[in-house]
Formats: C-alpha cells, structure tokens, sequence
C-alpha cells in the first residue's frame, strides 16, 4: 500500500511544479488529490509486481483520465491538472544514474563494456518511463480523432 | 441568409488577433493540435470561409479565405515559459467569441491578459521549486538531511536561475550554472558528512530544471502526427537536459578538486 507520508509528498512535489507553472490558484487542490492518485496507482502496481514502467503508463492514463473529465466540466484545458500531477512520477533517480554511468564511462581510461551497459539499461528506463508518462497522459485525448 | 464577404482591412485584422492568441498559447506551452483548433475555430467564427494553418514550435503561418480575397501572414513564436494560468484564459478567451465579436477587441483583451501580472511572485515559484524538489527527495526514500540538502540546493540554484533569467542570459547557460550551483551545494553538505546517500539529493535538486512540458508536449505532438513539431521540441529538451547533465559533470569535477 502507498505509505500516507509519500502520498504527501507527491502531492507536495506537484504543488511545487503547480506553483512554478502558474497553475490557477482555485486548481491548485485538483492538482494535489490527482497527483495522489496516479501515484498511489503506481505505487500499489509496482508493489504487487509489475513492470515501473507499465505501472507508470496506467497511473498516467488515470490521470490523463480525471483530466479529460475535469477539462469536460470547467471547459479549461486538461493541462491545468495533468501536466504537473505526472511529476511525481518523473523517473529523477534514473535519470541521474544514467547521467553518472556516462559521466565514468567517459572518463576511465579504458572502455569499459559493463559502464557502458549500465548507462544503456538506466537510459532505456528513464526513456520508457517518460513516453509512458506522455502516452498515459495523451491517451484518453487519442480516443478520438 | 448569404454570407457576407469580408474586405482585405477585416481579414488583416482577424489575422492579427488570431495570430497573437496562437503565440500566446503556444509560447505558455500548448499542443500544437490544441493552438490548431482554437485558431480555426476563431476565424471561422469571424466569417472566414476557409483557413490554411501551419503551427509550428517557431513560427505560425495562416492564410485566410473569404470569397475572392485573401491574406497571408505569419507570427514568430519567442520562448516557451510555461504559464497554465494565462493558457487557461487564452482558452477562456477564445471559446467566448461570437460571430458578432470584433477581432479588434480579441486583439485587445489578448493583449491585456499578456499584461497580467503574475499570480505568483518570483521568490514564491522559487520557494515552490525548492518545496518541490526536497519532496522528490523524500520520495527517493531519503532521510531529513537529504531533504534538507535538496532544499537549500535547490533554493540557491533557483534563485540563480531566476535572476540570470531576469538579466536575459541565454536561458541553456543559466541552466547550466544553476545545474552546477545545486551540484556543488549538495557536495560541500556532503562533505560535511551529514548525507546518507548524496545521490538521492542531488538527482533531486537538479529536477526542476527538468523541461516537462517539452517532453509530454513532444510525444503528444508525434502520437497525434505532428512529427515536425515534436521533433523540434524534442530536440530542445534534449538541449536541456544537456545543459543539466553539463552543469552536474562541471559541478563533480569542481567537487573531485575541492574536496
């Protein structure tokens, strides 16, 4: 289960994002109780076993979802919400191992397959993870043409 | 009823505010498809009988039709600095013009909003992305001094950024040094030996440098076959997360000789 002090703090990092994107203030508790639940979704999916990357797609598709829904009700674009709730689920500690693997790999002396390899598989991961936060988030507005 | 043909002079003018409501949405940081429909729908709404658009991340290019006259136009777009609050108005704006609106007044109301003053100040968004960061930290499982670390840090190389921004510095360099600033910041807190694990906060305070909107706004314009846009804007964000990884590389070398 998602732990309650996580939950806080992702709603905080989207608060954060919220802020520095200039999201209307009136939104700013949307934002909060969307980015809880992707990334509770998430968070549960990945505890019972599946894939970061595919338990990060379906949190993105809820929260593209609640976007859609909210966008159909207030008549305001859905990135009001969707764009800074993702956040959360920004794959940062991937990012930066990729960035370290490569940073070593080019510096040893000589080249070394298994720094190499390391980048390759933290750079996979980091990209999977980020067209799937996009696609989760697209998704429901490619229902239609 | 027939419809009415429109002289060169109003179509001049329906240019103008559509193009100005599309540079504004795209430089707040709208979909391409998203600047597409709202411009069609404006112009049709004016009495245009037919639109030729081209959005592009750079520039917008609009023909527009009405019985034997036409007039083209195109707008530059400047950089993109996401502001939901003005999209949202802009949207507002546009959904709420009718056929009997003038496009002079959409020019002027457009304009008035792009004067607004923000609904946040400077130091709260800087605040914001230090609160922000320092909760990714958390949400790496780390302890109260990494939170800490990647609060400060990220304050700093806030602030930095915020004022290189304000002093008009090229937007990667400014990126690059507060990149560099965090980097640094983090690795003289670990060298006081108070972090548990130093790549929790600095992976964390780096994050708001991260181009999101450019990323989710690339696969969402490729998905929906604006493949010109989203490869541009792909590109750019790439050009980013260069700047953040060459700020982090200069700010470990920095470190490997200081500390």
């Amino acid at each position: 289960m998602i732990i309650p002090y996580e939950a806080l703090f992702a709603a905080l990092a989207a608060l954060g994002f919220a802020v520095i994107f200039n999201v209307p203030k009136r939104f700013l508790i949307f934002v909060a109780i969307t980015a809880i639940i992707g990334f509770a979704v998430k968070s549960v999916l990945v505890q019972s076993g599946i894939g970061v990357e595919l338990a990060t797609l379906l949190g993105a598709i809820v929260i593209g979802s609640i976007g859609k829904v909210f966008a159909n009700i207030y008549k305001e674009p859905h990135q009001i919400i969707t764009i800074t709730s993702v956040i959360p689920m920004v794959p940062g500690i991937f990012a930066f191992k990729t960035i370290i693997a490569l940073l070593d790999f080019v510096s040893a002396p000589v080249p070394s397959y298994e720094l190499l390899a390391q980048a390759t598989f933290y750079a996979a991961k980091t990209g999977f993870i980020l067209a799937a936060i996009a696609l989760g988030v697209a998704a429901p507005s490619l229902l239609k043409k | 009823m027939e419809k009415k043909e429109l002289s060169i002079e109003e179509l001049k003018q329906i240019a103008d505010a559509s193009l100005l409501v599309g540079k504004t949405m795209l430089e707040s940081g709208a979909e391409i498809c998203i600047v597409e429909e709202t411009l069609s729908r404006l112009v049709q709404t004016f009495g245009c009988d037919k639109v030729n658009l081209s959005v592009l991340p750079q520039t917008i290019a609009m023909t527009l039709v009405s019985g034997n006259e036409f007039r083209t136009k195109m707008v530059h777009i400047g950089t993109l600095k996401p502001d939901i609050q003005r999209l949202s108005e802009i949207y507002k704006l546009t959904k709420n013009v009718c056929s009997a609106c003038s496009p002079v007044d959409v020019l002027k109301q457009t304009k008035a909003l792009i004067s607004q003053n923000q609904q946040f100040t400077g130091y709260q968004k800087v605040f914001a992305a230090a609160l922000a960061c320092a909760s990714f930290a958390a949400l790496f499982k780390g302890t109260t001094a990494e939170f800490a670390t990647a609060f400060i840090a990220t304050f700093l190389a806030a602030s930095l950024r915020k004022t290189l921004d304000a002093k008009e510095f090229n937007p990667l360099l400014s990126i690059t040094l507060a990149s560099l600033l965090a980097t640094v910041c983090v690795g003289l807190f670990s060298s006081l030996g108070v972090l548990e694990d130093t790549n929790i906060a600095l992976a964390s305070s780096v994050l708001f440098l991260v181009p999101g909107v450019q990323l989710i706004n690339t696969f969402e314009d490729i998905i929906k076959g604006h493949y010109l846009s989203g490869l541009a804007r792909g590109l750019h964000g790439l050009l980013i997360s260069f700047a953040i990884v060459f700020g982090i590389a200069l700010g470990l070398k920095l470190l490997g000789s200081i500390v």
